[in-house]
């Protein structure tokens, strides 16, 4: 083989000066033109949507009442009734009375206690 | 008593070394030829390494200010080579998830023996700088193509000039493995 074939000199395309010239004053196309302001737009919409959803949120009244569950609370149905059962020892219930008091809510017990010493 | 001297233009400050509009557009006329060339061999593909050529121009176009022009065609190579490489990967990628169609041109039909025979070696050619590393190819392309000397080339690629003589040998015997002897390649 010859170096000649080996490194052949090819031509470039015709006119190329003249597409240089050309490309050096070239304005951005329309569409260009159109797509910037756009894409600008929507790179601020998502840093607003970014800033907003990792802003620190209110505090959230609701589950605050549920983490202190008072009674008020387990009545309102707002937390979950105290795990366990109510019962009496053998010297108590004597002296006292106990009732379960139904409600419309199954997560809800209420007991009726009463003592009976002072009535003798 | 003042005088007030006309004010030179900035051509004039420089000694006629500014990178200007007419500068540039010599520099293409100069330059395409043999950038055309070395780009070719990276894309197979007339439009695309025309298209890249241009983009080199016009990339130091804008940062004309800042070119010493001293320096300047190292530097345009190198930009072309730059982006002749990354239009390369990208169009690869691309191929790869199926989006462009091969760019290869296709080789005009063989009218005659003659025809295909120059076909074939084209063909064999090209598989056989493909086959060479980018490091080897963008030396033996600029030793080949551009009129660069070893010592501009080094800088254009950030090597010594040395390195530009080890890699073409190493480049030509790994062209001479693949094509066998070529005539008038030392």
């Amino acid at each position: 083989m010859k170096r000649e074939d080996l490194f052949e000199q090819l031509e470039p395309p015709p006119g190329g000066v003249a597409k240089l010239r050309e490309r050096m004053t070239a304005r951005p196309s329309p569409l260009v033109r159109r797509l910037v302001p756009a894409a600008a737009a929507l790179a601020i919409a998502a840093v607003v949507l970014l800033f907003w959803s990792r802003r620190e949120k209110a505090p959230d009244l609701v589950a605050a009442a549920r983490h202190r569950a008072g009674l008020e609370q387990v009545a309102l149905g707002l937390a979950p009734a105290p795990a366990g059962s109510a019962a009496l020892t053998e010297e108590e219930r004597a002296t006292t009375a106990l009732a379960e008091v139904p409600t419309s809510n199954s997560k809800v017990a209420f007991y009726w206690v009463s003592s009976t010493t002072g009535t003798e | 008593m003042w005088f007030e001297l006309p004010r030179a233009p900035m051509e004039s400050i420089r000694d006629g070394r500014a990178l200007d509009k007419a500068t540039l557009e010599r520099l293409y006329v100069k330059l395409e030829k043999p950038m055309f060339n070395v780009v070719y061999r990276w894309l197979w593909n007339n439009g695309d390494a025309q298209d890249v050529v241009q983009e080199a121009f016009l990339k130091i176009w804008k940062v004309r200010d800042d070119v010493d022009l001293e320096t300047v065609e190292p530097l345009l190579y190198r930009t072309a080579l730059n982006l002749a490489s990354n239009r390369r990967r990208s169009s690869r990628l691309w191929r790869w998830i199926g989006i462009e169609a091969a760019s290869d041109e296709a080789s005009p039909a063989a009218t005659s023996e003659e025809a295909l025979a120059k076909a074939q070696t084209r063909q064999r050619v090209r598989v056989a700088i493909e086959a060479l590393p980018e490091r080897l190819r963008e030396v033996i392309l600029l030793t080949e193509y551009s009129e660069l000397t070893h010592q501009e080339i080094g800088k254009a690629l950030g090597i010594p000039a040395g390195t530009v003589g080890s890699r073409r040998n190493t480049a030509i015997a790994q062209l001479s493995q693949q094509l066998g002897d070529v005539e008038g390649l030392a």
